[in-house]
This record gives structure tokens, C-alpha cells and sequence, in this order.
């Protein structure tokens, strides 16, 4: 799961990103509004964390721009700007959901968990195919009476899966999912990591498409 | 002494027209009084000729009462009284030889008014009438005057106190819409329907208003961006202290503890600069004679190691030894966030200058870098609480130039930006009279 991350306070940037990486999140971190901009224009990201009060373009501009676009993207905007009013109008562009700063990381963390979920049309909190389940909150992942703890990237990897039962990934998009960009992909890093997966929760969770992909099944 | 101005104007008015009136009613006392002593002087003279002329009047009136001293006239009210003589007696009263013409003479308990003819020689006329009837038709008439008057009195004072409270009634509306503005946001007031001399009050207080109100939302924005800059050192403590808790391993814990100490670094700057701000705005502290030159090494000697470790070259540039008379912690206070400003915005191998020098009318002390310098659009507004520069990425919290600019002021000297003469770069220069 990629993740945009538009805030220009370094020290908040950085914290951040650390939080997201623990949380098993690929984050890219751009501080400012031109820059998240042109970022945004790849379509490279599952959900951005958006900071108003950016230098060069405001925050408000660029989600604005984003909605224009006709983006579906979900945009948590975090922000100082704590008035009513902003919230309003945080919202009425076109913000998913609205945080004022000094927030809990954790609570910041599970409101990008559910307009995650929301937005791939799901209400309940564990992603499900019938056949394997895994909560975002926990990282845990349960395929009948086995329960098994993933590691992040493990988590990343059946989660980017699990969003979309029935589809085939290219291992491009798999692997989009799962590393940010300053992060060097390890080659057959997909491989081992469907490995990982399949040792823990049974060989036929994920499923391989010879010469196109991987993928879990649909919801009986 | 507080003083009620519907009050007063209800007791002037009232009083004018009680004291006017006063004055009327004597005035038409005093002419009726002389009209009616001249009406009956005419009429004791017209007496006195008929009697001459007409013997045959005086006789018929003067048979009914023949036993007193010549003829009274008409009813007792007016007790006229004819005396001829010598062949009427004479009266105590009429004593000696009186002229022809109008007398008033005392007689027992009363005044008598006479007006005495003489027709031939050695024959006399005299008509004689007390004065009192003449005092009471005068009071009669005076009176009359009066009532309609002392009627009027209470309807006139009824109607002073209305139109006096009416015609102030646009002050108690500006009153009552004073009072009922929020004291946050004040509204101008109108002026319309209010009494020309009034409308210059209404827009002095209006313009008062704007200023309160000015200086409010000024406060206002400084609250709302202080606050604003509290969060984020907040929020990156926040998050980072639940990082170090995430972190698995010692050696990843130790990582994350140097953006940690890092916040909690910035969180300290930041709450020591709102201060300072804070202590600079709350006023002068006390005067005495500062040597600059001695201050200025202080302070690099302070910063030097902020300097070397960013490789930049820092120095003094002093024409002659400075002398000012300022409250030194303030001073210092001004050099100091212009000193940090230069250091955090000179790229790495940069030169900063203080230089102290001074000209007939002051001193000046200039911090000069060769950074990238300030647009000159944004020279005012960089002085302006919390504003960064718009391409600025440092992590400052834009209050060094605002603090310095404060306590210039309150030294009473002022601060400014210049481009460096010599090529890019920028001079902040302090400069206070002798």
C-alpha cells in the first residue's frame, strides 16, 4: 500500500513516514504543493496524507486540482488549521477525512485504514475473500483455524491482493504496492514474499497466473 | 462631577421660562399699576371740572351726606370725596395751602389721592380718593397675567422634559447599540438619524472602533499562528515518541531517539522565542550605556561554533568602538535573532559581518551576508510575526525578525533590509539616534 505523504514541516515529514513504514505502509514524501502536484498526476498512490499550509501552492489548491481531475484517490488532510470553518472546508473540497495537528499517530493510522477500506467498497474492518482474512489493524491474517502474524511487507503484499479478490497483479504492481520510492526492490523480493505468505497460511491463499500474475480468489 | 445633560436642560429651559415669566408678570404689574393710576388720575381730574361747571351734581350728591366734610361720590368702593371751599369745611386731613394739581397725602389709616382746582380766586376744588382701589385693580390686572401663566407652568414643564428626551433619544440609541455590540467584533456605528452635532462623536468612535478592532484581529492572527506553530513541534514529538515505542530493536530505538531530542529541541526554541516576543511586547526595560563593540564579540563568540560547523566565515567589522545607551538585554535580543537569521539562511562557505559604525546623527550596527537575500516585495512583510518566505524550507519559526523589529522599537530605534552593496546578499541593519 502506497501512500502520498504532502506535509512541509521536515521534523512532522519524517516522523511520519516512520510511523507509516511501521505500520507496513510504502510512503513518498513530497513538502511542497507543486511537487504534490505533479506527483499526484501519476495516479502512483492507494491514499495522501495532505498538510494545508504548503509552500508554493496551498493544500486546499492541490486537493482541489485533484477533484477537478475527476481523482477518486482518498486524501486524509492533516493540518494545524483546527477552526470549524477549515474543517468545512477541508471536507467540502473534497477531503475523505480531516485531522488537526497534534494528533494521535495511531488514530491517524486507523482513519487511513478505513477510507482505505471504504474506499475499495468495503465496511468491515478485516479484508476477506471467503477463503483467507487479514486485519489491517493487526497484521494479522487468519486462513482457516491458522492465524499468523505477518511481516510488513508480507502484509502489504496480501493486503494490495486482498483489495482486489479476482484481479491479477503484475508483479510491476505488486511491487508498487509494497516499496516506496526511495526504496530499492529487491529482485524476486514478490517471489520470496509469496513464498512467506503461502508457508504461513497455505500454498493455495495466493494464487500464480503463468505469465501474468498472481491473485486470490473471489468471494464465493 | 457627572452631570446629566437631559437633566440640565430640562431645569434650564424650565427655569428660563419660570424667570421670563416672572419678569412678564411684573412688568405687567408695574404697567397696569400705571395705568390705572393714571386712569383714575384722569378721572379725579374729570371729576373736579364737572363739579366746577355743574353746581347743581355737587349739590344733589352732596345732600346725602351733609354732616361730613364735603361730597362723597358713588358707592363705598370707590369713595370719591368732593370738598369745595372755602364753603365746604375743611377736613384734617387737607392741610394748608396746596398747589393745583395731583397730590398724595396720608389721612388716619389710608392714602388719598387728590387732584386740587382752583377756579377763582379764593375758591378751591379738591376730589380725593384712597389709594387703595387704585392698588387693587393694578394687582387685578397683574394677577390675570399671572394665572394663565402659573397654568401653563406644569404643561410647559411636561413638554420641556419630552422634547428634550426625544431630541436626545438618538444618544440612547447609540448607547444601547454600543452596549449590545460583541466586544470581539465591533460593528461601526450609524450615523444615520443622528443630530449633526453628534456625527462627529459617532465617527470618532467608529474610527476608534477600527482601531480596537485592527489591533484585535492582529492579535488574533499572532494567537491563531502561535498556536499553529506550537502544533508541529507537538505533533512530531507526538508521533515520534509512538515511533520510538514501535521501534524493534535497541539499535533502532537509539535512531530514533536523535529526532526525538531534535523535537523536543525545536519545541524549546520555539516556546523561548514566543517569550521573548512576549517580554519585548510587555515594555522597555531599563536603560544604560552599552559597549556595543564589547556586546558584539559576546555574541560571535556565542555563535561561532553555529558558524564553523556550517563552515561559514563569521566576523567583526568595527570602525571605531560603539557606545549606545539601550536596555542590553533588548539589544542584545535584536543582534542576537539577526545574527541566527543571517547563519541559517547562508549557504555552507558564506561569510556573515557584523559591522559597527556611525554616522553625525547614529549609531549603526549591520549584519551583513552574502546569502541569497530577501526580494525587496518581501523586505516588510518578513517582519510580520510567523511569515516565512515562501521558497523558505529551513525550519524556522519566522519569529527572529519579527522579536528584533519588537525590541528595536522598544529601544527606539528601527531595523531594516538592504541589499550588500558589494554583489548578493543581504544587510539587516539596526540604527538608533544618540
Amino acid at each position: 500500500m502506497r501512500i502520498l505523504l504532502i506535509e512541509d514541516d521536515r521534523m512532522i515529514g519524517e516522523a511520519v513516514s516512520v510511523a507509516l513504514h511501521d505500520a507496513a505502509y510504502a510512503v513518498d514524501w513530497v513538502q511542497d504543493g507543486v511537487a504534490a502536484g505533479s506527483t499526484l498526476e501519476h495516479g502512483e498512490h492507494q491514499a495522501v496524507l495532505l498538510d494545508l499550509g504548503l509552500p508554493k501552492r496551498d493544500g486546499l489548491e492541490v486537493l482541489r486540482k485533484l477533484r477537478a481531475s475527476g481523482s477518486r484517490l482518498p486524501v486524509i488532510v492533516i493540518t494545524a488549521r483546527d477552526a470549524v470553518e477549515d474543517r468545512i472546508k477541508g471536507l467540502d473540497f473534497g477531503a475523505d477525512d480531516y485531522l488537526a495537528k497534534p494528533f494521535d499517530v495511531n488514530e491517524l493510522l486507523a482513519r487511513l485504514r478505513a477510507i482505505i477500506r471504504r474506499r475499495s467498497g468495503q465496511a468491515a474492518p478485516l479484508l476477506a475473500n471467503g477463503q483467507v482474512s487479514l486485519d489491517p489493524a493487526t497484521r494479522e491474517a487468519r486462513c482457516g483455524d491458522v492465524v499468523e502474524f505477518l511481516s510488513a511487507r508480507e502484509f502489504a503484499l496480501l493486503h494490495a491482493l486482498l483489495l482486489r479478490p479476482g484481479a491479477i497483479l503484475t508483479r510491476a504492481e505488486l511491487e508498487e504496492h509494497i516499496y516506496g520510492w526511495n526504496e530499492e526492490v529487491e529482485s524476486n523480493a514478490v517471489d520470496f514474499l509469496i513464498h512467506g505468505v503461502r508457508r504461513k497460511l497455505g500454498a493455495d491463499t495466493i494464487k500464480n497466473v503463468r505469465g501474468a500474475g498472481w491473485m486470490v480468489e473471489k468471494p464465493q | 462631577m457627572k452631570r446629566s445633560l437631559q437633566r440640565r436642560l430640562s431645569l434650564m429651559l424650565g427655569g428660563a421660562i419660570l424667570l421670563s415669566g416672572l419678569v412678564a408678570a411684573a412688568a405687567s404689574f408695574i404697567l397696569a399699576y400705571g395705568e390705572a393710576k393714571e386712569f383714575q388720575d384722569d378721572m379725579l381730574r374729570q371729576t373736579a371740572l364737572l363739579v366746577t361747571r355743574n353746581i347743581g351734581i355737587s349739590t344733589q350728591i352732596g345732600a346725602r351726606d351733609k354732616n361730613r366734610a364735603g361730597v362723597t361720590l358713588g358707592n363705598s368702593e370707590s369713595r370719591i370725596s368732593v370738598i369745595r371751599l372755602p364753603s365746604d369745611p375743611r377736613p384734617d386731613w387737607l392741610t394748608g395751602d396746596l398747589a393745583s394739581g395731583f397730590h398724595t397725602l396720608a389721612a388716619g389709616g389710608e392714602r388719598l389721592r387728590l387732584f386740587v382746582r382752583k377756579d377763582t380766586p379764593g375758591k378751591t376744588t379738591v376730589v380725593a380718593q384712597p389709594t387703595d382701589t387704585r392698588d387693587e385693580i393694578a394687582m387685578n390686572s397683574a394677577l390675570r397675567t399671572l394665572v394663565p401663566l402659573l397654568l401653563l407652568l406644569p404643561v410647559m414643564t411636561w413638554l420641556i422634559v419630552r422634547i428634550v428626551r426625544s431630541e436626545l433619544a438618538p444618544v440612547n440609541d447609540l448607547t444601547s447599540h454600543l452596549d449590545a455590540q460583541p466586544a470581539d467584533r465591533p460593528r461601526p456605528l450609524s450615523d444615520e438619524e443622528v443630530p449633526d452635532e453628534i456625527t462627529p462623536f459617532v465617527h470618532a468612535i467608529n474610527r476608534l472602533l477600527k482601531r480596537v478592532s485592527d489591533l484585535m484581529s492582529q492579535q488574533r492572527r499572532f494567537i491563531a499562528d502561535a498556536a499553529h506553530e506550537l502544533r508541529s513541534p507537538l505533533t512530531a514529538l507526538s508521533i515520534q515518541a509512538q515511533n520510538l515505542k514501535q521501534a524493534g530493536s535497541l539499535e533502532n530505538m537509539r535512531e530514533r531517539i536523535l529526532p526525538l531530542q531534535a523535537g523536543i529541541e525545536r519545541a524549546r526554541q520555539l516556546t523561548e522565542q514566543l517569550l521573548s516576543l512576549a517580554r519585548t511586547q510587555a515594555g522597555a526595560l531599563e536603560t544604560t550605556d552599552v559597549d556595543v563593540s564589547t556586546m558584539a564579540r559576546e555574541l560571535i563568540a556565542e555563535y561561532l561554533p553555529m558558524a564553523e560547523a556550517k563552515g561559514i566565515d563569521l566576523g567583526l567589522d568595527e570602525a571605531a568602538p560603539l557606545m549606545l545607551s539601550a536596555a542590553p538585554e533588548t539589544l542584545r535580543l535584536v543582534l542576537k535573532n539577526a545574527l541566527e537569521n543571517g547563519l541559517k539562511y547562508v549557504p555552507e562557505g558564506g561569510e556573515v559581518t557584523l559591522r559597527l559604525y556611525s554616522d553625525d546623527a547614529s549609531a549603526i550596527i549591520e549584519i551583513v551576508d552574502n546569502g541569497p537575500g530577501i526580494p525587496v516585495s518581501e523586505r516588510k512583510r518578513v517582519f510580520d510575526p510567523f511569515y516565512r518566505l515562501p521558497e523558505a524550507t529551513s525550519e524556522g519559526s519566522g519569529l527572529g525578525l519579527a522579536i528584533a523589529a519588537e525590541a528595536s522599537a522598544s529601544l527606539g530605534g528601527c531595523v531594516s533590509l538592504l541589499d550588500r552593496p558589494e554583489g548578493c546578499g543581504l544587510v539587516f541593519r539596526y540604527r538608533q539616534g544618540r
